[in-house]
C-alpha cells in the first residue's frame, strides 16, 4: 500500500490528506495570499526601490542622476559614520545583554509558587506596555538636570548631579537604561512561558537526587529556556538595531554625535539633509549588516530555530 | 549538636526549628521580590507625581506637604481641551483598531498555510518571514515615503494601516504556526468529512479552537500599532492627521517646561495598554508559550 500516500503533480501527499488532492497546494497558497502581497508592497517592493535609490543622486523634482558606487564611497569617508556604526553596535549589545539578564532574574524569581504571583507577574509586564513615546518623555524628565527624580536621589544622598542627556559620556548610557527598562519585560516573559514547559516531575526526581537549587537551574532550567532565549535574542537585537524612538525624542543623536544610532543618523541624512541617495545607501549597509548578523545567527543555531 | 536535631537547623550559629526557616525564607523573598518591583515602577509613580502637581515635585521627596497642597487635575484638563491630543488619540485608536483586525485575519490564514498545510515552499515562506525581520525598518520607510506620495497613500491613515499589518505579519505568522503545528489534525479532518470545504472548516473549527493564540496575535498588533512612532513621523505630514507618538514627540521643546503637561499626554498614550495588559495578560504569557517560543 505504500502507506497509502498519493502523488499528484509531483507532490506527495500524505495519508491523511489524500482526501483533499492537489487541492491542499492550491488552498495553501490561497490563504497566505494576502499575507505575501502584504509584504511585497510594504516590504520587498521598498527595499529594491531603496537598493536601487543607492545607486542615484536623488534629485528631488528632477529626474534621479545614477552615480554607480559613489554614494557608497562617500558614506564610507564620512567621519561621522564610523561613529555611528560604533554607537550601534554598542548600544545593541549592551541593550540586549541587559535585558536577557535583568529579564531571566525576574523570570527565576517569578516562577516560584507564591502568594500574590499574578500581581507581582502585571506590575513587572507594566513598563513593557508603556508607548514608546511616553517612556522618552518620562526618563527625559527623570534625567533632567535639576529636576529629575535621579539627580534628586543623588542630591539626597549628599552627591552631585549629573547631566545625563547633555554630556556626551553619558548621553547613550542613559538612553539604554530607559530602553532596557522598558523591555527587559519581553524576555521575562518568554523566558516565563518557557519555565512553564518545564515538566515539574524532572525537578522532583532531581530533588530526590540531592541536587541544589542552583544544580536545578543550570542542568534543567538554563537547557530547557535555550532555544528560547536564542530565537528571542535574536528577534530583540534585531529590533533593537531597529529602534528610533527614544534616541530620536530624548537627544536626536547628540550632543555631537555620541548617541546617534544608525536609523536616527539615515533618518537625518534623507529627511534633513534632503539627500534620499545617501540615506539609501546607509541603509543598504545597515541591511547587509542586519541579514549578515541574522544568517551567521541562524546558522549558528540552526536546531534551536529552524527545529520544525 | 544542631545536626542531631532533625527539627532544628542551626543558621549563623542560631539554632532554629525548621518552621521559623522556612518562615525566614518565605519573608526574605517577598522582600526582595516587592522592593525591586517598587525600584522598577519608581518612573511609573513620579510621572503620575509630576502630572498632578509640577510646580512642587522637585521638592516631593524633602517637603511631601507643599506637594500635596498643590495636586490638581489641570494638566489633564488642558491635554483634553487645549491642544491636539483627543486628535491624535481618535486617529491612533483608528489605525490601531484597523491594522489589528486586518492582521487578524490575515495571520490566522496565513499561519494555518505554513503550520498545517502540506505543500512545496511552505518552508522557504516561513524562512522568508523571518529573514524579513532583518530588514531594517528605515530601509523599508524612506523609500515608502516616496512610493506612497506617488500613489496618493502619504498622509492617509488607510496608507498607514495597510503598512502597520505588514510590519506586524512575521512575527505574528512565526508565533501563530507553532500554535497550529501543536493541534490535532483529526479536529478538521472530521469536519471535511462531514462535508465541509477547507475554508469552512478552517472558520467553523479551527478558528475557534485557536482564540487563545488569535488574542496573543491581536494583542502584539495593538502594541505594535499603538507604539509605531518612525512610520507615522515620515508618512504622516500632517500635525491633524497624525497618530499619539508623533504627535506627543512635537511637544518635547515646545512644552519643554510644562513637565505636567507632558506627563499628563504620556500617561493618556499608557492608559489603553494598561487595560489590556490587566485583562489579557495570561493570553500573553500563555500564547507565548504555546506558539512563538515551542520551537
Amino acid at each position: 500500500m505504500a502507506k497509502a500516500n498519493t502523488t499528484v503533480g509531483g507532490l506527495t501527499i500524505p495519508r491523511e490528506y489524500r482526501y483533499w488532492l492537489g487541492k491542499e497546494s492550491l488552498w495553501g497558497w490561497l490563504f497566505l495570499l494576502p499575507a505575501l502581497s502584504a509584504l511585497a508592497l510594504i516590504s520587498v517592493v521598498p527595499i529594491l526601490r531603496g537598493i536601487a535609490l543607492s545607486f542615484y543622486e536623488y534629485g528631488g523634482l528632477q529626474p534621479d542622476v545614477f552615480v554607480g558606487l559613489q554614494n557608497y564611497v562617500e558614506v564610507f569617508s564620512l567621519p561621522d559614520f564610523w561613529v555611528v556604526m560604533k554607537n550601534t553596535f554598542v548600544w545593541s549589545f549592551a541593550s540586549v545583554v541587559m535585558m536577557a539578564a535583568i529579564g531571566l532574574f525576574f523570570a527565576v524569581l517569578l516562577n516560584r509558587e507564591f502568594t500574590g504571583r499574578s500581581i507581582a507577574t502585571t506590575l513587572l509586564l507594566l513598563p513593557w506596555t508603556i508607548p514608546f513615546i511616553a517612556v522618552a518623555l518620562n526618563w527625559t524628565l527623570l534625567f533632567n538636570y535639576e529636576l529629575g527624580m535621579l539627580n534628586g536621589l543623588l542630591r539626597l544622598f549628599g552627591l552631585e548631579g549629573i547631566e545625563w542627556l547633555g554630556r556626551s559620556r553619558y548621553a547613550l548610557f542613559s538612553i539604554t537604561m530607559a530602553y532596557v527598562w522598558r523591555n527587559f519585560p519581553f524576555f521575562m516573559i518568554t523566558f516565563l512561558a518557557a519555565m512553564k514547559g518545564i515538566p515539574s516531575d524532572l525537578f522532583e526526581a532531581a530533588r530526590v537526587d540531592g541536587s541544589t537549587r542552583l544544580d536545578l537551574f543550570r542542568h534543567i532550567t538554563l537547557p530547557f529556556i535555550q532555544p528560547i532565549g536564542v530565537i528571542t535574542t535574536l528577534l530583540m537585537s534585531l529590533w533593537t538595531l531597529n529602534h528610533f524612538t527614544l534616541i530620536y525624542v530624548m537627544t536626536s543623536g547628540g550632543p555631537g554625535n555620541t548617541s546617534m544610532v544608525l536609523p536616527v543618523y539615515i533618518y537625518r541624512q534623507a529627511f534633513l539633509q534632503n539627500d534620499f541617495g545617501i540615506a539609501a545607501a546607509i541603509s543598504v549597509v545597515m541591511l547587509l549588516i542586519m541579514l549578515g548578523y541574522g544568517m551567521v545567527y541562524l546558522r549558528l543555531y540552526q536546531e534551536e530555530v529552524g527545529g520544525k | 549538636m544542631a545536626s542531631q536535631n532533625p527539627n532544628k537547623t542551626e543558621v549563623f550559629g542560631l539554632e532554629l526549628s525548621q518552621e521559623t526557616v522556612k518562615w525566614g525564607k518565605k519573608i526574605g523573598f517577598h522582600s526582595l521580590l516587592w522592593s525591586l518591583i517598587f525600584v522598577v515602577l519608581l518612573p511609573v509613580f513620579w510621572m503620575i507625581i509630576v502630572s498632578l502637581n509640577q510646580t512642587a515635585f522637585d521638592t516631593f521627596l524633602t517637603n511631601p506637604g507643599e506637594w500635596l497642597a498643590g495636586v490638581s487635575l489641570d494638566a489633564y484638563r488642558t491635554v483634553l481641551y487645549d491642544t491636539s491630543f483627543p486628535t491624535w488619540f481618535k486617529n491612533s485608536v483608528i489605525v490601531t483598531l484597523a491594522s489589528t483586525a486586518l492582521a487578524i485575519v490575515v495571520c490566522t490564514f496565513g499561519a494555518y498555510s505554513i503550520g498545517r498545510m502540506n505543500f512545496r515552499g511552505r518552508k522557504t515562506v516561513a524562512t522568508f518571514l523571518l529573514i524579513t525581520q532583518m530588514f531594517p525598518l528605515i530601509l523599508v520607510a524612506v523609500p515608502l515615503f516616496l512610493i506612497f506620495r506617488n500613489i496618493g497613500l502619504f498622509n492617509s491613515l488607510l496608507g498607514l494601516t495597510i503598512a502597520y499589518v505588514a510590519f506586524v505579519l512575521p512575527f505574528s505568522i512565526w508565533m501563530l504556526r507553532g500554535f497550529y503545528e501543536n493541534l490535532p489534525a483529526s479536529l478538521e479532518e472530521a469536519a471535511m468529512i462531514d462535508g465541509s470545504t477547507r475554508v469552512g472548516a478552517v472558520v467553523r473549527v479551527v478558528i475557534p479552537l485557536s482564540t487563545p493564540a488569535i488574542a496573543t496575535t491581536a494583542i502584539f498588533a495593538w502594541i505594535f500599532a499603538w507604539n509605531e512612532f518612525v512610520m507615522a513621523l515620515i508618512l504622516i505630514n500632517d500635525t491633524g492627521k497624525t497618530t499619539i507618538p508623533p504627535g506627543l514627540g512635537s511637544w518635547v521643546g515646545q512644552y519643554s517646561l510644562q513637565w505636567d503637561l507632558m506627563m499628563a499626554g504620556a500617561l493618556g498614550a499608557t492608559l489603553p495598554m494598561f487595560f489590556i495588559l490587566l485583562f489579557l495578560q495570561k493570553y500573553i504569557i500563555n500564547g507565548l508559550a504555546e506558539g512563538a517560543v515551542k520551537t
